[in-house]
């Protein structure tokens, strides 16, 4: 069991921090839901099925990383309420500056799947970026496979359509 | 009267011929969204910091250690009792002489110190057994796991059966 468990964190904690990472914008938080989320996989894990294990943590660190962005959600719109101020509530961890392009280009690769909605944000992350497979994916989300395929295309030409137009504005 | 085709059908074709293609396709827009799509594969996926899985792996330890610890003293309560089970009681020498009322009381204490150690060897190894199943850990841990193993075996894998049903959180 023991054994078990730590093939397990081993195998996906990296994934889900990434996945956390780029749903909350915010390494920290990341670290503390992927932290909770592990916790309990440890008191679930002798009643989950063998193979079960990444859909049921990846539900588990999505909706705790939703709940969180609602909670921030909620926040943000009380600080403006009370001080009128729109940075202090939004402010978000930045990343380093010195960049090479090619690091600009991920960052910015980033930033766009970040702002990108739900549920396309997180198809684009599971899907294309940690090629977890289209089964899973569809447990996971509570959708049909074809759906997860549909609503995959859409969510990586939206991004196409966002990262050119921002380069456009750039050109321009 | 032409139909035009149901975009959604024409989008799952369309990602179906991007999961299959090993190449760039011929396609201008699937050419694009197939560049996209092994660009955002290229965002490695980084591996746990040993930080946070040293406080994963303490949070989930630290909760099992107290009851490490009663299974341990529950082993030692088991031992004791095998001995004061199987240990054979030694009559005393030929020269000593017991009257017929003494002999029975003799009896009747050591009647009674037998019951009492298989009670205490069974709530023993009920115990031992439950703590093992709550605290998760192979028997194989405990110390003296080779003599008490034939104690506790037949209650860990019988009576506390986990449940195997798939839980979502």
């Amino acid at each position: 069991m023991k054994r078990r468990f730590e093939q397990l964190v081993d195998e996906h904690g990296g994934r889900l921090l990434q996945m956390a990472g780029l749903l909350l914008r915010s390494n920290a938080e990341a670290e503390d839901v992927v932290q909770d989320s592990l916790v309990k996989l440890w008191h679930h894990l002798p009643r989950l099925e063998a193979g079960k294990e990444l859909g049921w943590l990846i539900t588990c660190t999505r909706n705790a990383c939703l709940d969180q962005l609602r909670a921030r959600k909620r926040q943000r719109g009380f600080l403006q309420l009370v001080a009128g101020d729109n940075d202090r509530a939004g402010r978000i961890e930045n990343p380093p500056q010195h960049e090479t392009e090619t690091v600009e280009r991920v960052r910015r690769l980033r930033a766009a799947i970040t702002a990108m909605p739900e549920p396309a944000r997180s198809l684009l992350i599971l899907r294309d970026i940690q090629e977890v497979d289209v089964a899973t994916v569809a447990s996971t989300l509570s959708l049909t496979e074809n759906q997860v395929k549909v609503y995959t295309f859409r969510a990586r030409r939206a991004l196409r359509r966002r990262l050119e137009e921002e380069h456009h504005e750039q050109v321009a | 009267m032409n139909r035009s085709p149901d975009p959604t059908r024409a989008e799952l074709e369309a990602e179906e011929r991007l999961i299959a293609a090993e190449r760039l396709p011929d396609d201008h827009e699937l050419a694009a969204d197939w560049a996209l799509g092994r660009e955002l594969r290229g965002l490695d996926v980084p591996p746990l910091p040993p930080g946070l899985r040293s406080r994963v792996m303490n949070a989930t330890h630290h909760r099992q250690r107290p009851a490490w610890w009663l299974g341990l003293a529950a082993a030692v309560m088991l031992g004791l009792a095998v001995v004061l089970i199987i240990e054979p009681f030694d009559p005393p020498g030929e020269s000593t002489t017991v009257a017929e009322a003494e002999l029975h009381d003799l009896q009747l204490a050591l009647a009674s110190l037998e019951l009492g150690a298989r009670r205490a060897g069974s709530a023993a190894r009920s115990e031992l057994s439950r703590s093992l199943f709550n605290t998760r850990i192979d028997l194989d841990e405990l110390p003296y796991a080779s003599q008490i193993g034939r104690w506790v075996q037949p209650h860990t894998s019988n009576d506390h059966q986990p449940p195997t049903q798939e839980s979502q959180p």
